[in-house]
C-alpha cells in the first residue's frame, strides 16, 4: 500500500510539470503586455523595457519556465507581477476559503443528492423517481450565476435571512454552497441512482430475496453496500471539479479564495500567480483522486491496488 | 434444530402447483411463461424438472418463492400450496419465513449469484441469522464451520470473498448457504450448467452425497436428461409453459409410451454404441411464448400429429403414476 | 480481523479527509484573525446618539498599492485608499478649486520656475512624529522616479527645505498645472525617517501618512480596513471605521447596497443605478469626471484611416447625441475636442463639426474607399464597448465597413501599442484635470509614452511643439496654443471626441456628506 501511495505521488510531478508548462506557454503566447499592467499607461518605453528584462521576459520562454520551476523547488513561487505581494504567502492564506465553499458545496450537495438518488431508485417509476430526476435536470442546467443572484435577491433582499456576500460567518457561504452545489447534487443525484439500479438487477440481489431477507435488509446490506462504490469515486471527481467551478461562485459572492485570485491573474496576465495557483490545484486534485483511490481499494474487496 | 410448523401428515403432497399461468409483460408483447402448469411433489423427493430454455422452468421456481420481476412478472391463474399454505395468498412476511428456511434456492450461475463485497461465511451466516436469531453467535459459527465442511470448503476461508473463489467452489457456497438451515424443498435451478464438466461431476457427485444426509425434497431443473437419471427419482417433461409427461425415471426412460417431444429429446442424444453420421434435432422451433398455437403447443413439431391435436389440448393422461399429455392416450389410461 | 482493520482504515481515512476539509472552519473566516474585522463589517453599526460611526464602501477594482513612491508608481484604485491615508500640500476640490491642505499658503514666482509652499505647523504622522519641510522634499525626490510622478510632477527639478516649515520646489520650466500635480496621488506627502527605517516594502506593509485615516489592515481580495486618526490637524474624522470592501460582481455591489449590507459603491454603472430600489433607503448621485471618451482614428499605413478623407467621413457620420443615449443614458455630456469642460487651459472658441450624413458619404466617395474593414477596438464590457456599437451602425449607414473588436485589458494595450486597429474608443482620465493631460496620451514624438511610438500622425509632431510651449505659458496664452492643437486636431479628423464621463456613486440615503469627485475618489473624511 505504502509502494502505491509513492509511486502515485511521484507520477504526480511529471502531470504537475505537464500542465504548468502548457499554461505557462499559453500565457505567454496570449497577447497582453504584463509591464504595461504593472506600471500603467504613464510608463515609458524604456521604463516598460527594463521592466521586462526585471521580470525576464526577453529570455527564451523554456528558460525562464526553469527557472520558474527550480524557484518552486526551492519553495519560492515568486511575488505577484500586479500586487506585488509573494505568492505563497497570499495563496496560503486564500485556500481555506475555496476548500470551506469546496466542502461545504460537496458536504450540501451529497446529503442531499445521494439519498434523494437512493430512494428514486428504490422507488423507480413512482413520483419521488420523476420529481428527483427533474430537479436533477433543473440544477444540471441553470446556469450558476443565475442561482446565485436568485438566491441573493430572494434571501438577502426580500427574506433578510442570509448576507448577500463577503465571508465573515457560515451564513456568509450557505448561498454560495448552494450556488456550487447545486450542479454536483445534480450529478450525484443521478449517478447515484443510476448505479443503484444497475445494482438492484443483479443476481445476488435476487439470491438475498431467496435467502428471505426483507426489503429494507436486501437495500441497506446488499443494494447500498454495493451500489455506493461508484458513488465514492463521483464524489471524488465532483470535489475537485469544485476547485474549478468556485471561480464563478467567488467572484459573485466577493469571496476571497483562489478562484477570484485565479481569473484576476489570468485576466492580467500575472504569470507567477496563474502558475502557483494551477501548481496548487494540480496536486490536489491528484492527491483528492488518490485518496478516493484508496478508499476504494479498502471498501471493495474485489480492488487491488498494484504498485 | 427444531422447526415451525411441521404440519399434520406426511401424506399429504408437500407442494401442489395446480393450473399455474404466468406471464412477463414486457414493452413488445406479453410473454406466456406458464400455461397451466401442474405439478406434485412429495416429501423428500427429488424430481428432475426437464425442457428446454425458455420452457417455463425457471419461472416456476421463481413463482413457487414469488420472486418473479416486480412489475413485469404475474401470476395470472392457479394455485400452489405448499405444505397447506396458499403461497399466492401469503402476506409477506409469511413468505419471508419460507423463503431460505423452509424453501431455499440454488440459482444458475455462480459467478453472478454471490454479493461481491460480504464475505462467503458473513453470506451463509445470514440465512441463520435471518431465520434463527435465538441462535447464540457460537451455535451459528458452529453451524457454519459444519456446512462448509459438508460442501467442501474449509472453513479457514470463511473470510474470504466470492472473487477469490473459482466457479465450482462458488456454487459449492451456493449451495451451502441454501442448505444451512435444512430446508424442506430445495429448488436447483440448473446448477451445473454454467460449470465446465469435470466440475459438474463434482458438484453432482456433492449433492448425491447430501442427497443421503438431508430429507429436502428437491426439484432439480436441468436441460441434461442424464443427470436427472443419476440424481432424481421422478422427472418431468416441460414443455411451452405446461408440464407435458411427468413419471417415475424408470417409466420416463424406459422409452415406451413417451410423449412424442420426449421421444424427440431422447433422439437427441447419441447413442454410445451405434454409430451415427447425423444428430436427430426435434424439427421446428420452440412454441412462441407470445403466440402459443390453439391446440396442443407441440403440435406443429409433432409427427403424429392429428386434427384433434391442432384443435382440442390435450390433458394429462395418466397409466398408473405415468402421465402423458398426448391426444394418442387418450382412452388409454390406466388408473 | 483483516477485514475489519480495512473497514477500520476506510473510515478512518475518510474521516480524515473531511476532517482537513471542513478544519478550514476552524481557521474559518480568516479575516477574523486579522485585525479588525472579525465583527462582520455588513452593514454600519450606529453610535448611540444616532450618528454613524463606521461606513463600508464597495470597489470593484481593488486598491493594491499603499506606498505612492513606490517603484511601480499608483494607479485610479489605489488612489481610494492613497486619498485618505495622505495629505497633500494642496487639495483639489470637486469643482476645481484649490484649497490649502498642508500648505497655508503659497506663492509663484514670476517667471514660473520657482514655487514656494508655507506648511502648516502642527501636523503629525500617524506614528506621532511630526510632519516637516524634510519630508515634503523628501517626497518629491523620491515620488518623481516612478512613471506616476513623471506623468504628474511635470517638469520637477529639485525641491528645498529652506527651513522647518518653509518648502521651495524648483521647476526646469514653468508649469500651468503644477499645483494640481501637487494635489494628486504622487503628492501624498510620506514620512522621511519612516521610509528611511522600513524602506519601501515595510512602508507598502504598514504605511503612515499624515491624512485623516490611518491604516489597519489589508485582506487581499476581501477588506481593507481604516480608522480616522484622532490627531489629525482638522479634527477627527466623523466615520470612525472605514472598510473597503472588494466586490468584483456590479449585481451583487447593488443587492448588497440595497440590502444595508454595504453604505456605498464606488463607481457604479449608471444602468446599475438607474435600476436602484430607492425604497430600500439607496440612492446615487454623480457628478463630472476627469475622464472622456474618445474615438481615436489610426492613421497607420494599412489601415482606412491613413487617408485623410476617410477620417473626416467618420468625424461627419457619427451622432454624438444618440451615442449618449445609448452609451450613458443621457448623464454624459458631449465634447468636441479631447478633453473634460473642467480641465484648466480649456480653450475656448474651438472648431466644432456637427453631424452631417451627407458630407460625410462625400468624403467617403473621394477618398477612394474600397470597402476595407475598419475595426474598431474596445475593452470589453465598459461604456467605451456600447458606444463602439452604437458607432458601427452609424458608419454602416454611410457604406463603412465598421466592426467592433472588444478585448480583454492586456490585449486592449496590446493591440494599442502596436498601433494595429483601424480606430480605438477609451476612457482616458487626466489625473491632473487639466488640458496636459490631452497631449501626451496620444500626441507625443519622444519616447516618453511607449503607447504614442507606434501610433504616430502627421501632424503629431506639430501639435507636440506646440503642446511643450503650452506647459510652459500661463493664463490666455496658454488657452490660445491648446486652441490650435485642439483646430488640427478636428481639421485632421484624428479623434472624434464623444463625451466626458460621469463620475457615479449611490450609497445609503442617511449617509451625509457624500461628495462625487471627478476623479472617482472618495474622500472619507466629508461623510458621517
Amino acid at each position: 500500500m505504502l509502494k502505491y501511495v509513492l509511486k502515485r505521488l511521484l507520477l504526480l510531478i511529471p502531470v504537475v510539470l505537464g500542465i504548468t508548462f502548457i499554461i505557462f506557454v499559453v500565457l505567454n503566447l496570449a497577447q497582453g503586455d504584463p509591464a504595461v499592467m504593472i506600471l500603467g499607461q504613464d510608463a515609458t518605453a524604456e521604463a516598460l523595457a527594463a521592466k521586462r528584462a526585471e521580470l525576464g521576459l526577453d529570455k527564451p520562454l523554456v528558460l525562464q519556465y526553469i527557472q520558474y520551476i527550480l524557484g518552486v523547488l526551492h519553495g519560492d513561487f515568486g511575488t505577484s507581477w500586479l500586487g506585488g505581494y509573494e505568492v505563497l504567502p497570499e495563496f496560503l492564506h486564500r485556500i481555506p476559503y475555496t476548500i470551506l465553499l469546496g466542502s461545504l458545496s460537496m458536504f450540501a450537495a451529497c446529503i442531499i443528492g445521494i439519498p434523494l438518488g437512493i430512494i428514486a431508485a428504490i422507488r423507480q417509476y413512482h413520483f419521488i423517481d420523476y420529481a428527483s430526476l427533474a430537479l436533477a435536470l433543473v440544477l444540471f442546467s441553470l446556469p450558476s450565476f443565475w442561482f446565485a443572484m436568485m438566491g441573493q435577491i430572494l434571501f438577502c433582499l426580500v427574506l433578510n435571512w442570509l448576507p448577500s456576500s463577503g465571508v465573515g460567518s457560515l451564513a456568509h457561504f450557505v448561498l454560495p454552497s448552494i450556488t456550487l452545489g447545486a450542479n454536483i447534487l445534480a450529478s450525484q443525484l443521478r449517478m447515484t441512482r443510476t448505479s443503484m439500479l444497475d445494482v438492484v438487477k443483479q443476481d445476488y440481489i435476487r439470491t438475498a430475496r431467496a435467502k428471505g431477507a426483507d426489503e429494507r435488509r436486501v437495500v441497506v446490506h446488499h443494494v447500498l453496500r454495493n451500489g455506493m462504490l461508484p458513488v465514492v469515486t463521483q464524489i471524488g471527481i465532483s470535489f475537485a471539479s469544485c476547485m474549478g467551478g468556485s471561480v464563478i461562485t467567488e467572484t459573485v459572492f466577493s469571496i476571497p479564495g483562489i478562484g477570484s485570485l485565479l481569473i484576476n491573474a489570468v485576466k492580467g496576465r500575472d504569470v507567477p500567480v496563474v502558475m502557483g495557483t494551477l501548481i496548487f490545484i494540480a496536486v490536489f486534485v491528484g492527491v483528492i483522486n488518490l485518496i478516493v483511490d484508496i478508499i476504494y481499494a479498502l471498501i471493495d474487496p474485489r480492488v487491488k491496488l498494484t504498485a | 434444530m427444531d422447526k415451525t410448523l411441521q404440519t399434520a401428515g406426511s401424506r399429504e403432497a408437500l407442494l401442489e402447483i395446480r393450473g399455474l399461468h404466468a406471464e412477463y409483460d414486457t414493452d413488445d408483447a406479453v410473454v406466456h411463461a406458464l400455461n397451466g402448469f401442474d405439478l406434485t411433489l412429495q416429501r423428500g423427493e427429488k424430481l428432475g424438472l426437464v425442457g428446454e430454455t425458455g420452457a417455463g422452468k425457471t419461472t416456476m421456481a421463481l413463482s413457487i418463492l414469488r420472486l418473479l420481476p416486480p412489475r413485469v412478472g404475474k401470476i395470472t391463474q392457479g394455485s400452489i400450496t405448499y405444505d397447506g399454505i396458499d403461497i399466492l395468498s401469503a402476506s409477506p412476511k409469511e413468505m419471508l419465513a419460507l423463503r431460505g428456511a423452509r424453501i431455499s434456492m440454488i440459482f444458475q450461475d455462480p459467478m453472478t449469484s454471490l454479493n461481491p463485497v460480504t464475505t462467503v461465511g458473513d453470506q451463509v451466516l445470514e440465512v441463520l441469522k435471518l431465520h434463527f436469531p435465538e441462535m447464540s453467535r457460537e451455535e451459528r459459527d458452529a453451524r457454519v464451520d459444519e456446512i462448509m465442511k459438508m460442501v467442501g470448503i474449509p472453513p479457514s476461508r470463511k473470510g474470504e470473498y466470492p472473487h477469490q473463489f473459482s466457479g465450482g467452489m462458488k456454487q459449492r457456497i451456493v449451495i451451502a448457504m441454501a442448505l444451512v438451515s435444512e430446508p424442506e424443498l430445495l429448488l436447483a435451478d440448473e446448477p451445473t450448467t454454467a460449470l465446465d464438466v469435470t466440475i459438474q461431476a463434482q458438484i453432482l457427485e456433492l449433492m448425491k452425497q447430501l442427497k443421503e444426509k438431508l430429507n429436502s425434497a428437491m426439484v432439480l431443473i436441468t436441460h441434461d436428461l442424464g443427470v436427472v437419471a443419476e440424481f432424481c427419482d421422478t422427472v418431468a417433461i416441460v414443455y411451452a409453459g405446461e408440464v407435458i409427461e411427468q413419471g417415475s425415471v424408470e417409466d420416463v426412460y424406459a422409452r415406451k409410451d413417451n410423449h412424442p417431444y420426449t421421444t424427440g429429446l431422447f433422439n437427441c442424444i447419441p447413442d454410445l454404441y451405434t454409430t451415427a453420421d447425423r444428430l436427430e434435432p426435434i424439427p421446428g422451433f420452440m412454441a412462441d411464448p407470445t403466440d402459443l398455437p390453439q391446440g396442443c403447443s407441440f403440435a406443429p413439431r409433432c409427427p403424429h400429429c392429428t386434427q384433434r391435436c391442432l384443435q382440442e389440448k390435450p390433458s394429462m393422461y395418466l397409466r398408473g403414476n405415468h402421465g402423458v399429455k398426448c391426444h394418442r392416450f387418450s382412452g388409454k389410461e390406466v388408473k | 480481523m483483516k477485514k475489519n482493520l480495512r473497514k477500520t482504515l476506510a473510515l478512518f481515512l475518510a474521516g480524515t479527509l473531511s476532517f482537513v476539509l471542513l478544519s478550514a472552519c476552524t481557521g474559518d473566516t480568516p479575516s477574523s484573525s486579522n485585525a479588525g474585522s472579525s465583527q462582520t463589517p455588513a452593514g454600519s453599526s450606529e453610535a448611540p446618539g444616532g450618528a454613524r460611526d463606521s461606513a463600508t464602501l464597495a470597489t470593484s477594482g481593488e486598491p493594491t498599492r499603499f506606498f505612492p513612491c513606490g517603484a511601480e508608481g499608483s494607479n485610479g484604485n489605489d488612489y481610494l485608499v492613497l486619498n485618505n491615508i495622505y495629505d497633500t500640500l494642496v487639495f483639489l476640490d470637486p469643482d476645481g478649486t484649490l484649497k490649502p491642505c498642508l500648505a497655508e499658503t503659497w506663492s509663484v514666482s514670476e517667471d514660473g520656475l520657482c514655487y514656494t509652499f508655507n506648511l502648516r505647523g502642527g501636523v503629525k504622522f500617524h506614528d506621532g512624529s511630526a510632519m516637516t519641510a524634510e519630508d515634503v522634499v523628501y517626497t518629491f525626490d523620491l515620488s518623481v522616479q516612478n512613471s506616476t510622478g513623471k506623468a504628474l510632477i511635470i517638469n520637477y527639478d529639485h525641491a528645498e527645505a529652506v527651513d522647518d516649515s518653509t518648502v521651495k520646489i524648483y521647476l526646469t520650466d514653468p508649469y500651468a498645472a503644477f499645483l494640481n500635480g501637487c494635489a494628486s496621488r504622487a503628492g501624498g506627502i510620506i514620512s522621511k525617517a519612516y521610509y528611511e527605517q522600513v524602506g519601501a516594502d515595510g512602508y507598502q506593509k504598514a504605511p503612515i501618512g499624515t491624512g485623516p485615516y490611518q491604516f489597519v489592515s489589508a485582506v487581499s481580495g476581501d477588506t481593507i480596513t481604516l480608522k480616522a486618526f484622532p490627531d489629525y490637524w482638522n479634527g477627527e474624522a466623523a466615520i470612525k471605521n472605514v472598510y473597503i470592501k472588494t466586490m468584483t460582481d456590479a449585481s451583487t455591489q447593488i443587492i448588497a447596497l440595497e440590502n444595508g449590507d454595504i453604505d456605498a459603491i464606488r463607481s457604479p454603472a449608471i444602468s446599475s443605478c438607474l435600476n436602484l430600489n430607492e425604497a430600500s433607503g439607496a440612492t446615487w448621485a454623480s457628478g463630472d469626471s476627469a475622464g472622456r471618451v474618445t474615438l481615436h482614428i489610426s492613421s497607420n499605413k494599412g489601415q482606412p484611416g491613413e487617408n485623410t478623407d476617410f477620417r473626416k467621413a467618420v468625424q461627419y457620420a457619427i451622432n454624438k447625441a444618440d451615442v449618449i443615449l445609448g452609451a450613458t443614458e443621457g448623464y454624459a455630456t458631449r465634447i468636441d475636442i479631447d478633453m473634460c469642460p473642467s480641465y484648466s487651459g480649456h480653450p475656448e472658441g474651438y472648431k466644432v463639426v456637427e453631424r452631417d450624413t451627407e458630407k460625410a458619404k462625400e468624403y467617403l466617395a473621394s477618398s477612394g474607399y474600397q470597402n476595407e474593414e475598419f475595426q474598431i477596438i474596445v475593452e470589453t464590457g465598459t461604456v467605451s464597448d456600447t458606444a463602439a456599437q452604437i458607432i458601427q451602425s452609424q458608419l454602416m449607414e454611410i457604406g463603412i465597413n465598421c466592426t467592433v473588436n472588444a478585448v480583454d485589458t492586456p490585449t486592449f494595450n496590446d493591440m494599442w501599442y502596436a498601433g494595429t486597429y483601424g480606430g480605438m474608443i477609451r476612457n482616458t482620465s487626466s489625473s491632473l484635470l487639466d488640458a496636459d493631460g490631452f497631449l501626451n496620451f496620444f500626441m507625443a514624438t519622444e519616447a516618453n509614452y511607449a503607447q504614442t511610438l507606434n501610433n504616430q500622425h502627421a501632424r503629431t509632431k506639430e501639435i507636440y511643439d506646440l503642446g511643450m510651449e503650452a506647459r510652459k505659458a500661463q493664463g490666455d496664452a496658454r488657452k490660445e496654443l491648446y486652441l490650435q492643437m485642439v483646430d488640427i486636431c478636428t481639421d485632421e479628423a484624428y479623434e472624434v471626441p464623444l463625451f466626458a464621463s460621469t463620475s457615479t456613486m449611490a450609497y445609503r440615503a442617511d449617509l451625509q456628506g457624500v461628495k462625487i469627485y471627478p476623479l472617482g475618489v472618495v474622500y472619507f473624511y466629508d461623510w458621517s
